[in-house]
C-alpha cells in the first residue's frame, strides 16, 4: 500500500463494501455511520467474518479473533476508527 | 392415503372438470379412483390402498345413501369407535375407518372430530340438505386446500393445490404477503397459500357450508393451560406413561392390511419408533437417508440402531447432484417456495419404500416439537435467564451451547451473536418472546423482495405484532417452553415438516408417513407434564431420554440433537445443474418474474459465487429465490396438465341415476 488511508476513505470504502456486498437489498440505502450493523441485520455472526476479510485483504491488517467486538465493528464509525488504529499501530 | 377434491356449487356436477383435478393427484393415490357427481355437488377421491383393499372404495356413502364422503387419511381408532358405534346399532359394511368417520358423523355430528386419534382431511355432504362438512386433523398432517370462486357461491377443494388451479376458473397469481410470510417463519399466516385465489383450512379446523354461505371454525388447538399441568409425580411414574402410550400409538398406527416400515435418522426419536415397532412387527424393515457430504451424514449412527435393533434396513445415498436434479420437481410437490433444499432427499427416500414394495412409513416427526427437542426452546431459556442480569457476562455464555446456532465460524464472532441474541433481550412478556431471534433472522431478508424495496413492504414490528396478536386466550398464564412449544407446532410443524417435509415428499411416491409422537393420547399425555420434564435444565427430551435409556444403545441416548440438512447452496450452484439456476436468476429473469429486486438478487449471486461456502443467510437467500422463481414458473406461469388417472372403480352419476348408489366395477 502506496498511502496510508484517511478515516474518511476508509469509512467511505468500508460504506461501499457493505452496500455492494453485505447489504442483502438494495445498493442506495444509506448506512448511518454511527448505526448498529447488528440491529441494522446487515451484519449477522458469519456475515462479521466477510467484513473482517474484506477489511484483511483491503487494508493489510490482521484482525485478532479477540478484536472481533461490538466496540471495533458494530458501525461504520466504529469500523473506520479501528482501521486506523490498526494502520497506526 | 389418498388425495381428494371437489366442488360445492350451481355449477358442480361437471364432469369433466372434475376428471381433470383428480387427474392432478394420481401420485397421492395411484392404486384408484372413485367419484360423485350431483346436484350442487362433484366429489373425486385418488385410492391408495392400505385398508381393506377389496372395499372401501370411494366415494362412500351411508347406508341409507345419505351422507357420503371422500376421505383422505386414517383415524388409528377405528376398530374401537365401531365397537362402541355397533353398540350404538350402527350397521358396517366394510372394514375400513372411512365407514367408522361416516357412522361417527351420524351418530355425533361435528364432536366425532374430538373422538378420532389419527390425520385426515375430509369432505362430507349430505345428500337430504345439500349441506357440507370438510375437517382436518390436529396438527394439519394431511392437508385441505379450498376456493371459493368470484361468484361466491362455488367452492372448489382438494389435498394439493394443483388440483385447483387445474379448474380454469381459478387466477393463478401471487400473494405476496404469504411469499414474505415464507420468508420471515417458513409457514403461511392466516390461511394464507403462494397464491391468492386459494386458501388453507387450519388444522383443528372444520368448515360448513350450508344453503350457499360458508361458516369457518376450530375444533381443536394446542392448549397448554397450566391448570392441566400435573406435578404431584415422580419422575418414574412419568416414564412409564410415555413407554406405554408411545408404544400404543405405534402398535396403532402399524395396524395395515399391508407392510408397514420405519424411517431411521439416526437420531433419538426414530430410534425410539423403529425400537418400539420391532416388537410389533419382527421383520422390520427400516429406510434412512446417508449424504456423501460428511458434514450432513449420520449414517454410522443409523447402522448402530439398525443393528442393534436387528431390521432390515434400507439405506439411500445422497450426492448434491441429486438434489439439484430433483430440486424442481420437489417444489413441485411442495407446492412452496423454501428455506432449504432438505425436503428433496426425503423424496427420494419415499421412492425407494415405493420401490421395496412398501406404501407405509413410521416416523419419529413431533417428537422435538411435543417433548421440548428442539434449541429454540433451549434458546429462549437461556435469554429468559439472560434478561433477569443483562449486564452479566456468564450468562449469555450459555448461548456457546447451542449447537446448531452456533455458526460454523466458530467462536471468534461469538460477540456478534450475543449482540443478535441480546436484541430485544427485555420483552419477555412479548407472546412471541421465543421466536422472536428467528422471526429477525427472516425479516432481514425481506429487502430481497421487490415489493418490500418499494417501501410498500410491512414494518418487522408490524409483521411480529400481527402474528402475536393471534396468541390463544390466557397465553401469558402458559409456562414460557409451553409458550415456545405453541409456535413452533403451528409455524414450523404445520407450515414445513408435516406439508414439505412430509405429506408432500411422502405422497409424491404414494407412500403414506404416520407419526406416533403426534398421537392423541401422546399429546394430551405431554400437556399433563411439567415443562422440566420436557427440558432439564438445558437437556432437552428429558423424559423421552430417560425412559427409553436402557432399550436404545447409549450413543443415541446421549447424543445431542442433530438437526437434519442437506447441502443447500453447494448442491444447487457447484454441481453440474448450476446452469438451471443460472438461467432463473440472471437479471432478465429476475425482472420477468417480477418477485424480487435485480439488483440485490445480483449481489447475492456475487457473493455466493465469491465465497467458498456461503454465508448461512445466503445459503437460505438463494435457496428461497430459486425456489420462488420454480413455484413461479410451475404454477403461476404454466397451464396445469392431468394425468391419466388409474382406474375408475366407483362412478356414481346422481344426476342421470338418482337411485343408483352403488356402481362398483
Amino acid at each position: 500500500m502506496t498511502k496510508k488511508p484517511e478515516h474518511v476513505d476508509v469509512l467511505n470504502e468500508v460504506r461501499d463494501y457493505i452496500a455492494g456486498t453485505l447489504l442483502i437489498g438494495l445498493s442506495d440505502q444509506s448506512v448511518d455511520p454511527d448505526e448498529s450493523l447488528v440491529q441494522r441485520g446487515v451484519v449477522d455472526s458469519t456475515g462479521v467474518l466477510e467484513l473482517v476479510g474484506f477489511l484483511q485483504d483491503r487494508f493489510g491488517i490482521c484482525v485478532k479473533d479477540e478484536e472481533i467486538t461490538l466496540d471495533n465493528l458494530d458501525t461504520l464509525n466504529s469500523i473506520g476508527a479501528y482501521v486506523q488504529r490498526k494502520l497506526v499501530g | 392415503m389418498c388425495g381428494i377434491v371437489g366442488e360445492i356449487g350451481p355449477a358442480a356436477c361437471n364432469r369433466e372438470q372434475l376428471l381433470r383435478m383428480m387427474g392432478m393427484l394420481t401420485h397421492r393415490g395411484p392404486d384408484e379412483a372413485g367419484l360423485l357427481v350431483a346436484e350442487g355437488v362433484a366429489l373425486g377421491h385418488l385410492r391408495l390402498s392400505i385398508v381393506d383393499p377389496e372395499h372401501g372404495q370411494q366415494p362412500m356413502s351411508t347406508l341409507d345413501g345419505r351422507h357420503w364422503v371422500v376421505f383422505n387419511g386414517e383415524i388409528f381408532n377405528h376398530v374401537e369407535l365401531r365397537q362402541e358405534l355397533e353398540s350404538a346399532g350402527h350397521a358396517f359394511r366394510t372394514r375400513c375407518d372411512t365407514e367408522v368417520l361416516l357412522n361417527a358423523f351420524r351418530e355425533w355430528g361435528a364432536g366425532c372430530l374430538e373422538r378420532f386419534n389419527g390425520q385426515w382431511a375430509f369432505a362430507l355432504w349430505n345428500r337430504e340438505t345439500g349441506d357440507a362438512f370438510l375437517a382436518r386433523d390436529r396438527f394439519g398432517v394431511r392437508p385441505l386446500f379450498y376456493s371459493v370462486l368470484p361468484d361466491g357461491r362455488t367452492l372448489l377443494f382438494a389435498s394439493e393445490m394443483k388440483a385447483i388451479l387445474a379448474d380454469s376458473r381459478v387466477s393463478h397469481s401471487w400473494d405476496l404477503q404469504a411469499l414474505r410470510d415464507i420468508f420471515i417463519s417458513w409457514g403461511c399466516e392466516a390461511e394464507r397459500t403462494p397464491l391468492r385465489s386459494i386458501r388453507l383450512l387450519p388444522p383443528g379446523s372444520w368448515m360448513k357450508i350450508a344453503q350457499g354461505r360458508i361458516e369457518l371454525g376450530r375444533w381443536w388447538d394446542v392448549d397448554y393451560s397450566p391448570e392441566v399441568v400435573d406435578w404431584s409425580r415422580t419422575d418414574d411414574s412419568w416414564h412409564e406413561e410415555v413407554r406405554a402410550t408411545l408404544n400404543e400409538a405405534c402398535r396403532l398406527r402399524l395396524r395395515a392390511d399391508v407392510p408397514v416400515g420405519t424411517y431411521l435418522s439416526g437420531g433419538l426419536d426414530s430410534s425410539i419408533i423403529s425400537w418400539l415397532s420391532k416388537a410389533h412387527q419382527p421383520r422390520l424393515q427400516t429406510f434412512s437417508v446417508a449424504f456423501s457430504d460428511a458434514a450432513y451424514d449420520e449414517s454410522s449412527f443409523q447402522d448402530l440402531v439398525a443393528g442393534e435393533i436387528g431390521t432390515e434396513h434400507h439405506r439411500l445415498s445422497i450426492r448434491r447432484e441429486t438434489i439439484a436434479e430433483h430440486f424442481r420437481d420437489t417444489i413441485w410437490h411442495t407446492e412452496t417456495p423454501m428455506h432449504r433444499t432438505a425436503p428433496v432427499p426425503l423424496m427420494r427416500l419415499s421412492r425407494m419404500v415405493r420401490d421395496a414394495g412398501m406404501k407405509v412409513v413410521l416416523t419419529g416427526e413431533g417428537a422435538d416439537e411435543v417433548f421440548g427437542g428442539y434449541d429454540q426452546f433451549k434458546e429462549n431459556k437461556i435469554r429468559r435467564f439472560w434478561a433477569r442480569c443483562p449486564d452479566s457476562a456468564w450468562r449469555k455464555r450459555l448461548l456457546d451451547r447451542l449447537e446448531s446456532n452456533v455458526p460454523r465460524s466458530g467462536p471468534r464472532t461469538r460477540a456478534f451473536w450475543y449482540a443478535f441474541y441480546g436484541q430485544g433481550l427485555d420483552g419477555t412478556t412479548r407472546p412471541g418472546y421465543s421466536h422472536h431471534p428467528r422471526w429477525r433472522n427472516g425479516l432481514s431478508l425481506l429487502p430481497l423482495l421487490r415489493e418490500h424495496g418499494n417501501g410498500q413492504g410491512p414494518d418487522a414490528a408490524d409483521w411480529i405484532e400481527q402474528v402475536e396478536h393471534t396468541a390463544p386466550e390466557r397465553f401469558a398464564s402458559w409456562n414460557p417452553l409451553a409458550q415456545a412449544q405453541y409456535w413452533e407446532i403451528r409455524q414450523f410443524l404445520a407450515g414445513y415438516l408435516l406439508s414439505s417435509q412430509g405429506d408432500r415428499v411422502s405422497l409424491a411416491n404414494g407412500v403414506e408417513g404416520r407419526y406416533p409422537f403426534l398421537d392423541a393420547k401422546v399429546f394430551e399425555l405431554s400437556r399433563r407434564m411439567p415443562p422440566d420434564q420436557k427440558l432439564r435444565v438445558l437437556r432437552e427430551k428429558y423424559v423421552l431420554k430417560q425412559t427409553f435409556r436402557h432399550d436404545l444403545p447409549e450413543r443415541i441416548v446421549k447424543r445431542q440433537k442433530y438437526p437434519y440438512r442437506a447441502p443447500d447452496a453447494l448442491a444447487l450452484y457447484r454441481g453440474d445443474h448450476r446452469q438451471l439456476l443460472l438461467d432463473s436468476l440472471n437479471p432478465d429473469a429476475v425482472r420477468r418474474r417480477g418477485l424480487f429486486h435485480v439488483e440485490a438478487v445480483r449481489k447475492l449471486m456475487d457473493r455466493v459465487h465469491r465465497s467458498e461456502e456461503p454465508t448461512a443467510r445466503d445459503n437460505i437467500a438463494l435457496v428461497l429465490v430459486y425456489s420462488s422463481h420454480l413455484f413461479h414458473d410451475l404454477f403461476v406461469e404454466a397451464a396445469m396438465r392431468p394425468a391419466d388417472l388409474p382406474a375408475l372403480r366407483t362412478c356414481i352419476d346422481l344426476v342421470h341415476e338418482p337411485n343408483k348408489v352403488e356402481c362398483h366395477s
